[in-house]
Parts: structure tokens; sequence; C-alpha cells
């Protein structure tokens, strides 16, 4: 049981984590390596919020994605915008998201160093799992990111689905020029985009705290995983990244128990393999990712 | 007025467009644009809406500077624009492309009211409303694009070979509602290779030929050039 409640918490993030890079990829085409900074921002919101504030690190959820969202607009803003309106090519872009989370991280071990020497804060390696609660005696966080997960999937479902704001994201995503002709405006659609993608890893960020050893480059070594949900799960549908962080966190967490029955513990410091290999199974296989199969066309062929 | 005087356009380097110079009424007037494939007739209708790298000249609607207003600002000046092709949102409901038409309307109540007045105009969309744009034929395709362009009130429309590889009971629907449209006082440009239908609609014609204007003025003059003689293959 308490393996299916990592693999919950896991699945869980990474979804969370997976779901900014597919969104941004799929309105302005960008692979945004600054991801893993947003997520470090999220936990040192939280570390710094417990500290100083005190109370449960919960109450700062909010909080941790209100700033990851302010940095993926400014990352926008500053960056990006200026960047595609002289119509620099996609490597260019990436290297820019790149750029900015270099800078991200340095100022996060600039900040962590300051609350380490100057307020004795334990910043650079911590684990706030004595701040979180017991659910029917497992980890509030499992239950928790779960359920913030459900919910932030049916809330954006209802904002696409049911919004005017949502619709022309929809728009905007297939057909940009014809949206822009129509009216729509798509540097709003897109900042709204970048906004989104770093709240959602702020809020990935702050969830972490209690469930990994967190320290300043948390968010750079987890950016892998974030690509493997990304592309697995599949970037032409905006559901894609919560089947990709379902199947890798299933992966990483059933998959190498089974791999420690059958070849011993020594795997366990290889289980970051696992997903890569997922990842370029499906590039093999399925490029499309999980939700670019066509289930209903399958099914139409095997009765014909 | 929709007045175009110099224009040089096109993509970075390439320029496609040389010193063009056109204008069309607010009063119903129907310009016809026609000229060879490659000629830049739908980079001039792409420059109108700054789709396209436009390197010196003036396009003004009115009293406003096109050059000087973001993409998503024009179709506020009164200005729709039917595009050849990926001019639907084949992921989107046809009711939902509408609803996208009416981006620039503030109210939801405006853009349902606006709905049913264009759904009354244009009939032929309602039958498929709920269906995904991507299962609509090439003929109903088009006239829902239609539909979405006259989603704003637009006071000039540009339609870029609105009858392109339709079936021929296609292009009399089509034909029909953009007679309507000109009834109804809205100007028109039209790129259109289908001159059959269009030349008795239009007041006047423009001939691109690689991308320099050879002609211009009433529709009845053209039939004297050599260079159209030239593009309709008759020496």
């Amino acid at each position: 049981m308490s393996t299916l409640m990592s693999m919950v918490t896991l699945s869980s993030f990474l979804s969370l984590m997976g779901f900014g890079l597919t969104l941004v990829r799929r309105t302005t085409g960008v692979w945004n390596i600054a991801q893993g900074g947003f997520v470090s921002i999220g936990t040192y919101v939280i570390l710094t919020s417990v500290n100083f504030l005190g109370g449960s690190p919960y109450l700062y959820l909010p909080l941790a994605f209100l700033i990851g969202a302010g940095a993926g607009s400014v990352l926008f803003l500053v960056a990006i915008d200026p960047l595609r309106k002289r119509k620099a090519s996609p490597i260019i872009l990436l290297v820019a998201t790149i750029a900015f989370n270099l800078t991200l991280i340095g100022v996060i071990n600039i900040y962590a160093d300051y609350l380490q020497n100057v307020f004795r804060i334990n910043s650079k390696n911590f684990l706030l799992t004595k701040l979180d609660f017991k659910i029917f005696g497992y980890p509030g966080v499992s239950i928790i990111s779960a359920l913030i997960l459900l919910v932030f999937t049916i809330l954006f479902y209802l904002f696409l689905k049911y919004t005017k704001t949502g619709l022309t994201l929809r728009g905007s995503t297939e057909q940009p020029d014809l949206a822009g002709v129509l009216g729509v405006n798509i540097k709003f659609v897109y900042l709204l985009s970048w906004t989104l993608s770093g709240g959602s890893a702020g809020l990935a960020g702050g969830l972490l705290t209690m469930f990994f050893q967190c320290n300043p480059n948390i968010g750079a070594s987890l950016i892998a995983m974030m690509f493997c949900v990304s592309i697995i799960g599949g970037v032409e549908e905006i559901y894609g990244p919560f089947l990709g962080g379902w199947l890798v966190g299933f992966t990483q967490i059933y998959g190498i128990v089974l791999l420690v029955k059958v070849l011993g513990s020594w795997v366990i410091s290889y289980k970051e393999i696992l997903p890569m290999i997922i990842l370029v199974i499906t590039l093999i296989f399925i490029p499309q990712g999980l939700s670019g199969i066509k289930w209903g066309a399958k099914v139409r062929s095997k009765k014909s | 007025m929709l007045n175009v005087s110099n224009l040089n356009a096109g993509y970075g380097k390439a320029q496609v467009l040389y010193n063009i110079n056109l204008g069309c009424k607010l009063d119903g007037e129907v310009v016809t644009i026609i000229g060879p494939n490659g000629s830049g007739k739908t980079t001039f209708l792409n420059s109108i809406f700054g789709l396209v790298d436009v390197f010196s000249g003036k396009i003004t609607f009115g009293n406003i500077s096109l050059r000087d207003i973001p993409l998503h600002e024009v179709v506020k000046t009164g200005l729709g624009y039917l595009r050849q092709e990926s001019n639907v949102f084949e992921t989107l409901s046809v009711e939902e492309n509408l609803k996208m038409g009416g981006a620039s309307i503030k109210k939801k109540k405006e853009v349902e009211e606006r709905i049913d007045e264009v759904l009354s105009s244009i009939p032929f969309v309602k039958p498929f409303l709920l269906r995904r744009a991507s299962t609509l034929s090439g003929g109903e395709r088009q006239l829902v694009a239609l539909s979405m362009i006259l989603m704003s009130r637009p006071k000039l429309i540009m339609l870029d070979e609105p009858t392109a590889g339709l079936a021929p009971v296609a292009i009399k629907q089509v034909v029909k509602v953009i007679e309507r449209l000109k009834d109804e006082n809205i100007s028109l440009i039209i790129i259109e290779q289908n001159l059959k239908y269009m030349l008795d609609l239009s007041d006047k014609s423009c001939l691109i030929v690689s991308g320099r204007n050879v002609f211009t003025g009433p529709s009845d003059k053209l039939s004297e050039q050599s260079d159209l003689k030239t593009y309709l293959g008759l020496g």
C-alpha cells in the first residue's frame, strides 16, 4: 500500500510539472528548460514561509503557485516574446530558457546561502515531512497532491471547455494567425499559458518539500523526468502530461520494485534510467505519445 | 475607405510586392484582384493585416494606419479577412468557430445574439452547428468561414479565392452569400480565379502580375489588357 501511495504522490508531482511544459510547448512551440527553475522557486517559497510565518506548508501553496506564475510571466515578457517578435528559431528560444534557468538557479543558490548564513535555516538540503500530517496513517502529501491534481485537471478542463478565454486558448493553439485575424490578442494567450505553466511548477515544487530532499538544484535534477512525462504523454493534447505522469510514476516506483526482486538492490541507483527507456520506446513506436493514439480508429479497424 | 499606396512587401529578404496601389470605398464597392499563381495576390491581402513583412508604403482604413496597430486590433476597425487556407479551427465545433469569430465582442449575450443574426443570414450553416469543423466538406467549410468573418460586423471583407476547389453547387451557394453581402453594402475585395462569377459582380478590377499592379480600373475595361490575355492563355 505504501508503494501505491508513493506512486500516486510521484505521479501527481510529475503530472503537474509536465503539464506546464506541455502547455507552453503546445501554445508557443518552446521547450522550456526553466520549468525546473520554477519548481525550485516553489520549494523555496514554502521553506521561507514556514520558517518566517509558521504554520503548515499547505497554507502557502497558493503563494508558491503565484510566485511560480510570476516567474513564468517574467520569462515570457522579458525573453520569449521579444525573441518571438524577431522570429527567433525554436533553438534560440530554447537557449533563452536555458539562460533564464541558469540565472534562476544562481539567484536561488544565493538566496539559500543567505537563509543559511544569516538566519541559520537549513536551506541547502531540507525535507519538511515533519510539518506534514497523516491521513489514515499515510502521509498527507500523498493524498493532497492527488486531490490537487484532480481539482486542477477538472478546473482546467472546465476553463478550456466553458470559458471564452479557454476557447481562445484552444483556437490560438491550433491556428494563431487565424485567431489574430479574428481579433484574439495572441500575446495575452501566450502570456496566460506561460503564467499557468510557471504556476503549476511552483505548486508542484511546494508539494515536493514534503516528499523529496530539496536543494537549490532540485528542479534541474527533475527536468529530464519532466521531458519524459511530456513526450510520453504526448504534446498534441493538453491532457497528455496527465497520462505521461502516471505512466512514469508507475514505472519509477513499481518498475524498480520489480527489478530489485529480479536483479537485486543494486539497480536502485539506476532507477532514473527507467523513464528514459520508456521515452525511447515511445519515440520509436508511438512518437506522438499516448494522447496522440487514435483509440477510436484502432477499435474500428479491429471490428472491420 | 481602404487605401493602399506604394506598398512594398514580402517575406524576410524576398520582396514580392512592388509599389502596389489600390483603394476600396466603404459603400459596397467590390474590387476583384486577379493574376497568375505566385503573382502576390495573397501576399497583398496578408500585408494589409500585417501577416507578412511590409517594407514600405501606407495602408490606411479610414483615418487609421493599419501598420501602426497590432494584428488583433485590425478587425475592430471593421476589416474582415477570409483566408484561402486554414480559415476554420478544425478541432473546434462549428458553433465554437462562430464564437471565435466573435472574439472582438466583449459580452457573451451579444455573441449569442450575433450568432443568431449570422445564422439567419447564412442558414446553410445551421444544420451542422455541433459538428467538428474537420468533418465538414469544402463548401460547408467556406460557409462557416464566411459566417465567422460576419460575426464582427465588418464594413469591408477581403476574400481569398472563396470558390477555390469547390463543386459547382457549393460555388453557387458561396456566390449567393457574396451577392447578399454586396446588397447589404458591405465592401469586398475578392481574389478569384473563377472570373465567370466575379467579374459581373465587381465594380473595379486589379490585375497583379509578378508583384506589380499592371491594371486597376473598371472591370469592363479589363478585357482590353494584353497581360490579362496572357494570364488567360489567350496569346
